[in-house]
């Protein structure tokens, strides 16, 4: 034999092989006991708190949280690498909303239908995204929706549609500051800021089943038009094509925006004494305009999932209902500063004196509109992101831009 | 040939050690050979033939959302390769983009580093602290560059605020491609002009004083003496920063995000694998970078590096 060596070899790869592919012998998932969540790096580091107060009602059933990193691609990956090896490590998955469909098709979560969860006290924008070809797959904990954020010591009256705004423009050119801006770097952000856009003038992406492509419409066109338009007639500053939140956000607080498109979160931001914002104080916020009317957001947030491969089920069952209810609702809105979907919540005169945007907040959750529920939905992101960018670029027509996208998503998952 | 020099060059060194008798090898011999490479040979086999060997397998299935991959044999290539659809344009662009960088990086960070050699090589006060600080940016982790450049190329960062302008690099396709080969060859030039100023400092200094005494001036003696015995160096640099420019991921990943023509074949790899959970099409996807990768370093050395042997022979004949 001239090479004993690559036998060996052969008879090594074939061994790792072998071992590698049988994964943990399959459970019946129902059992109880220790837990483990898991979720996107929690900024606020406030829930410590929210578990212990569980653990001391359940010692035999524990949960043990488990933080993955901040960026959302981040966590998706990893999530996706311990399901691929159908790993028991992880019970209770925090996954962004339009991840769910995704985790639902591949059986990576388990159906819910039957847990005896109460969906009906939640939000009903946020709890439809939790629903999967007809079937609970999850439920939310928290959600979010888009202000507009505007300078009150500018503008008396907030813009309630496109046009008001764009006439308020003068305004800014007097003081020599930009007008209006959201997020338009290519990212997930885009998508949310061009589906919002889409939403708001009455035009949709896709349909409710997610395959259905609906966005070659002339209200799809008007939708993105305004976004292309800004750039090309100056509402919205050129360098808003680097945008992410943070950008946008820094552009605000230091005086250089009129208007800003963002998430609650910058509320707070804005209005913390000793930041570097200028503007505390000096800024309100409003529902986001839209074409003829108060505009539609897109819905952001986390839905809880319980992991197919867990053992604990019933129990991570349970830990749902927990962070679900009222207690770590409140809590939430309280300590961590997330949107619950507790409905009640946004009623309550106590937490309204505390956040008092809540009342906005809860019209525009109750408008706002998911983004593509497709399991698909990294593709059909991309589509869109891509068409749109270049559209704003002025490297293509609204027109062409459409088509393109309405071109890419029918390919989407084929 | 490089083969036949490379033999010349063994003869040459082996004639040169006084060599035992050689003995016949006996099956113990051969026993104990094998046991002492067989560890090493199994562990190169378990990290990096079976991960090359199991992509390319996986790059023949299909990718369902649920149950088993199917076998479709050259699919996902042409996928890649021929097809009509979005998949094949956005692969084309990137293998665009992907040489593009690598040839003008390439380009600059030779000439920028083979004069930062030539400088350094010089005697000088503070040479040391020279050498030493220009392998800062090479030293700083290529996230950091991103992020460093990433900040002073916003709109209203430095660059624009020194230069006067109001560029925004990372908003348009120009732009944006300009501002990751500035980036690039600003970490890397200091790694080139290392190497090369390990070349410069073996060419002996007698050369350059008969050369003078000649009556060559500086550009001939650099044409004829440094170029020429700088050339070895210079192959080495080309090939590991050629090779490194056309895997790229990190620095435009963070920079640009893939933005505007910006998208490498290892960020097409990465997004159709990890991202899309694409796994067939993404090794695909990493099998032809891969095999681009090898065939333009085979050709490289095939080419050049046959040159490389032939000047040093010709060298030591004349």
């Amino acid at each position: 034999m001239r090479h004993p060596v690559s036998i060996v070899a052969a008879l090594a790869v074939l061994t790792i092989t072998a071992t590698s592919c049988t994964g943990p012998t399959p459970n019946d998932g129902s059992g109880r006991g220790p837990i483990t969540f898991v979720r996107g790096k929690d900024i606020s580091g406030k829930s410590p708190p929210m578990l212990d107060r569980w653990n001391r009602f359940h010692p035999d059933e524990r949960v043990t949280l488990v933080e993955l990193p901040e960026k959302a691609d981040d966590q998706r990956s990893q999530l996706v690498q311990y399901a691929q090896a159908r790993s028991d490590r992880f019970d209770v998955l925090a996954l962004d909303v339009v991840w769910t469909a995704e985790f639902a098709a591949r059986q990576w979560i388990v159906p819910l239908d039957g847990a005896g969860i109460n969906t009906s006290r939640l939000l009903r924008s946020a709890a439809d995204t939790g629903v999967y070809q007809g079937h609970r797959y999850a439920v939310p904990s928290n959600t979010n929706a888009a202000f507009l954020y505007y300078r009150k010591d500018l503008v008396p009256i907030p813009p309630k549609t496109w046009k008001e705004l764009i006439d308020d423009c003068a305004i800014a050119r007097r003081h020599n500051i930009g007008c209006y801006a959201g997020q338009y770097a290519q990212y997930e952000g885009l998508t949310v800021n061009v589906s919002e856009a889409v939403h708001s003038a009455g035009g949709e992406i896709v349909g409710n089943d997610g395959k259905d492509v609906l966005v070659d419409s002339a209200e799809a066109r008007s939708g993105l038009g305004f976004l292309v338009d800004g750039f090309r007639l100056g509402y919205i500053p050129p360098e808003a094509i680097t945008y992410k939140e943070e950008e946008s956000r820094r552009a605000f607080q230091q005086g250089r925006l009129l208007f800003l498109r963002n998430w609650p979160y910058v509320y707070g931001r804005a209005s913390e004494p000793g930041s570097d914002s200028v503007v505390q104080g000096r800024f309100g916020v409003a529902p986001i305009p839209g074409e003829k009317g108060i505009g539609k957001s897109t819905l952001g947030g986390a839905n809880l999932a319980v992991s197919e491969f867990s053992r604990h089920q019933k129990t991570a069952v349970d830990f749902i209902k927990y962070l679900t209810g009222d207690w770590a609702q409140r809590y939430m809105l309280r300590e961590m500063s997330v949107a619950p979907t507790l409905a009640a919540l946004y009623d309550d005169p106590e937490l309204r004196q505390q956040r008092p945007y809540l009342l906005m907040l809860k019209q525009a959750l109750r408008d706002a509109q998911p983004r593509p529920a497709t399991p698909y939905y990294n593709e059909v992101t991309l589509a869109i992101q891509r068409a749109a960018y270049r559209a704003l670029q002025g490297q293509e027509t609204v027109d062409a831009a459409v088509r393109e996208m309405a071109d890419r998503l029918r390919r989407a998952g084929s | 040939m490089t083969a036949t020099g490379a033999a010349r060059a063994t003869q040459l060194v082996v004639a040169t050690r006084s060599v035992p008798p050689r003995r016949r090898q006996t099956r113990r011999d051969r026993l104990l050979a094998f046991c002492l490479v067989a560890p090493t040979a199994v562990f190169l086999a378990a990290v990096i033939g079976y991960p090359v060997l199991r992509a390319v397998w996986r790059s023949l299935f299909s990718d369902p959302i649920t149950g088993p991959a199917r076998f479709v044999g050259l699919d996902n290539y042409t996928r890649a390769l021929v097809d009509s659809g979005p998949d094949s344009a956005d692969f084309r662009a990137a293998f665009q983009f992907t040489v593009f960088f690598a040839a003008v990086t390439l380009l600059l960070e030779v000439l920028l580093g083979l004069a930062m050699a030539l400088i350094m090589n010089r005697a000088f006060r503070g040479r040391g602290l020279l050498r030493t600080s220009v392998l800062i940016p090479w030293g700083i982790p290529t996230a950091v560059t991103a992020l460093l450049w990433a900040w002073m190329l916003q709109p209203d960062g430095i660059i624009n605020s020194v230069l006067g302008l109001d560029t925004i690099w990372t908003g348009s396709e120009w732009p944006a491609k300009w501002a990751l080969v500035i980036a690039e060859t600003w970490k890397n030039a200091p790694f080139v002009a290392l190497l090369l100023l390990a070349g410069l400092q073996v060419i002996p200094a007698e050369l350059y004083d008969v050369a003078k005494a000649d009556g060559a001036g500086l550009l001939a003696r650099f044409r004829y003496i440094t170029l020429p015995m700088l050339r070895p160096a210079l192959l080495v640099v080309v090939v590991f920063r050629m090779l490194d420019a056309l895997r790229v991921y990190d620095l435009p990943q963070i920079l640009t995000g893939g933005a505007n023509n910006t998208t490498t074949l290892s960020m097409l790899v990465v997004d159709a694998s990890i991202h899309q959970t694409n796994y067939g099409y993404g090794s695909a996807l990493s099998t032809l970078t891969f095999l681009l990768i090898f065939a333009v370093a085979f050709l490289f050395i095939r080419t050049f590096g046959m040159n490389v042997v032939q000047s040093l022979r010709q060298g030591v004949q004349e």
